[in-house]
């Protein structure tokens, strides 16, 4: 009896199809989006219903019956290219239901390996760009920081800089995603047409002058006789350089 | 002179301040925020990690400090920030996500008080008038009043002192006007300050805070005769006696070529540097104590061999490691497994034996730990040798050797 589930490629959906299996006390053989091939020979298929909200639930009791850090794993791999790991995340998943919080010391296991991996990754780039992301001032006082990230992590990123830089205005803009996010001074939101605030909002005055300073430190407290730019590359890969003014060749 | 040119003076001449860290402090304020585990916000063309605004004050100085590209007797250019200038600087770049603090240090000018006094300025007023809740990191200056330092550490996240050099024979030879005493007092005075506002704060959350993040060094390597044990077994002492963080090696640059009193080399001794750092990261991270890595016979490290690996060559026959059974201070001495895979192991084989598949998907190297660990009593692929075949093993895959040209770690 082979399964197979289908549903419609996006991270809600996923986690729809755990809950059904869950629910349906099935072992689906494969769980494929859109994109994706399925089984040659399904003797049955699913088709998973997307909805937000049971999404959200679904999280939430794995938060309350695995645990925070395994719900965090989970959020952080639908961030990444979740696209060919349905089965270890419905696996995994059910890992936590059965051990509670020790599903994460279960480190020589192949799902719980992958799972971490794959949250690793999403997790690096959250950092990285905590240090990565830049701003910039436009003339109605509003801050831009758009941003090219390989995974989904404006969601994550925001409340970093709300702890922060909360007494400005600032958008963050995922431009592979079309996304944004924005801070207005009290609220945080998803910003659904950030090109509406960029429009006739042109970059402000001072700012070429900030930059230039920001590019006359990082001139100068280079060091000549120690350069090493493959290690420079290695640390802050060349596909994050297009945002960063201090990387601008003048 | 405008700001911009000051800039590039004053960056300038702070770039050989080896200290990056913006960790080790919980701290929000109206702007800004530090993290517990630091950021780096960018790197720079020789791959240091730029994560403070790292500048002078001034570079105006009154001593004569044989190594210093500042010192009063070269003719160089000279500036000086004005407070209101570095306070601006820090804010608008924060607000920009340039950095996550400012790194303040200075040459000394007119006199250590006044220099102090002049830093501590700027600290003060990003907290108290900016409501700056960013990363501060003060350099204090050696003869500045104990008040001073104080007020420093009631403001900074950090406060550090330059040792300079490893021993006071070489301060006096290359840094007459900076005495030892000058150095050792205030860092004991942090210290101190340091350890008393921990116990207060654990038992008062509002208790006030001083330097939270400790306090750090800096020395400099390859400027003078000084052996690696005699640095080690310093960087011991100042570990245990003043509550330190960190203990920077810098890697000697010669910036004055006409200076007698200091060696001439073609290149700064990075692979030493590097060997030094990891060694530093022994005793810090590991357990380890300085007379375990060096002793009189073996003085220097061995610039072929990463000095964890060092170890257990000499101790060979305190090995295999049984990975199933071994204690976590066991675990940390094998080569190959650090910090974190310790602590997988540890934790993964609550949940059953591991072999060598599962060492490999915890992270442990095996390239380099097969040869001290066994897994339920066996070595991996039946694998059994002598010290002198890893050895040989282990020089051939250790790769900064075979390139001689890394230089990480900042």
């Amino acid at each position: 009896m082979e399964l197979e589930y289908q549903y419609d490629g996006s991270p809600d959906g996923v986690l729809c199809a755990i809950a059904d299996a869950i629910k349906r006390k099935e072992k689906p053989a494969a769980i494929v989006g859109p994109q994706h091939e399925g089984l040659l020979f399904a003797d049955r298929i699913h088709a998973v219903q997307t909805d937000e909200a049971r999404a959200d639930e679904v999280i939430g009791y794995f938060r309350k019956k695995g645990s925070k850090e395994a719900a965090r794993n989970l959020v952080y791999c639908l961030a990444g290219p979740f696209e060919t790991m349905e089965l270890e995340l419905l696996a995994y998943y059910r890992m936590g239901l059965k051990l509670g919080r020790s599903v994460d010391r279960h480190h020589a296991d192949e799902v719980v390996h992958a799972v971490h991996q794959a949250a690793r990754n999403v997790g690096r780039e959250i950092h990285r760009f905590k240090g990565l992301l830049r701003f910039r001032r436009l003339e109605d006082g509003l801050y831009w920081a758009p941003f090219e990230p390989d995974h989904d992590i404006i969601s994550a990123l925001a409340p970093h800089f709300r702890a922060r830089l909360a007494d400005q205005r600032w958008m963050l803009h995922d431009l592979r995603r079309q996304r944004a996010v924005v801070w207005d001074g009290k609220r945080l939101y998803a910003e659904l047409e950030p090109e509406k605030l960029l429009k006739g909002n042109p970059v402000a005055d001072e700012e070429v002058g900030v930059q230039q300073l920001w590019k006359t430190f990082f001139k100068s407290v280079t060091i000549e006789g120690r350069k090493n730019p493959s290690l420079q590359a290695r640390c802050m890969p060349l596909r994050y350089w297009r945002w960063l003014p201090e990387m601008e060749q003048t | 002179m405008t700001v911009e040119e000051k800039m590039a003076v004053l960056a300038d001449a702070a770039k050989y301040d080896a200290s990056c860290s913006s960790s080790g402090s919980n701290r929000k304020g109206a702007t800004g925020a530090t993290l517990p585990s630091g950021c780096c916000h960018s790197w720079t063309p020789d791959g240091r990690c730029v994560s403070l605004l790292k500048i002078l004050l001034s570079n105006v100085c009154i001593y004569d400090c044989a190594y210093c590209i500042n010192r009063c007797g070269n003719d160089v250019k000279r500036a000086t920030f004005a407070v209101d200038e570095v306070i601006n600087l820090t804010a608008e770049f924060y607000r920009r996500n340039y950095i996550e603090g400012l790194f303040l240090s200075s040459a000394v000018f007119v006199s250590p008080d006044h220099t102090m006094e002049q830093m501590m300025q700027v600290a003060k007023k990003l907290r108290e008038e900016k409501h700056f809740g960013g990363y501060i990191h003060l350099k204090a200056i050696p003869g500045a009043s104990m008040e001073l330092i104080d007020q420093a550490g009631r403001y900074a996240d950090r406060v550090s002192v330059n040792i300079e050099l490893p021993s006071s024979a070489s301060l006096s030879l290359l840094a007459p006007e900076k005495k030892k005493g000058d150095i050792i007092r205030p860092m004991a005075y942090i210290g101190e300050h340091w350890k008393q506002a921990q116990i207060e704060r654990r038992k008062n959350r509002k208790a006030p805070r001083f330097a939270p993040a400790g306090q750090s060094t800096q020395m400099i390597i390859g400027a003078t005769p000084e052996s690696d044990k005699h640095i080690l077994d310093l960087s011991q002492n100042l570990y245990d006696s003043y509550s330190l963080k960190r203990v920077y090696f810098s890697a000697y640059m010669p910036v004055n070529k006409h200076e007698a009193r200091l060696p001439l080399l073609p290149m700064p001794p990075l692979l030493r540097e590097h060997r030094l750092y990891q060694a530093d990261w022994l005793l810090r991270m590991y357990k380890f104590k300085a007379h375990e890595i060096l002793n009189d016979n073996e003085p220097n490290l061995d610039p072929q061999l990463d000095p964890k690996a060092g170890w257990a060559l000499r101790n060979f026959h305190q090995f295999p490691v049984e990975i199933n059974t071994a204690d976590y201070g066991w675990l940390l001495r094998v080569p190959g497994i650090g910090v974190l895979s310790a602590k997988r192991i540890i934790s993964a084989r609550r949940t059953g034996r591991l072999d060598f598949s599962h060492l490999r998907r915890i992270g442990v190297v095996l390239k380099r730990a097969q040869y001290f660990i066994t897994c339920s009593g066996k070595f991996h692929a039946g694998l059994r040798s002598s010290a002198a075949a890893v050895r040989q093993a282990l020089i051939l895959k250790d790769k900064p050797t075979a390139q001689a040209k890394q230089l990480q770690l900042f």
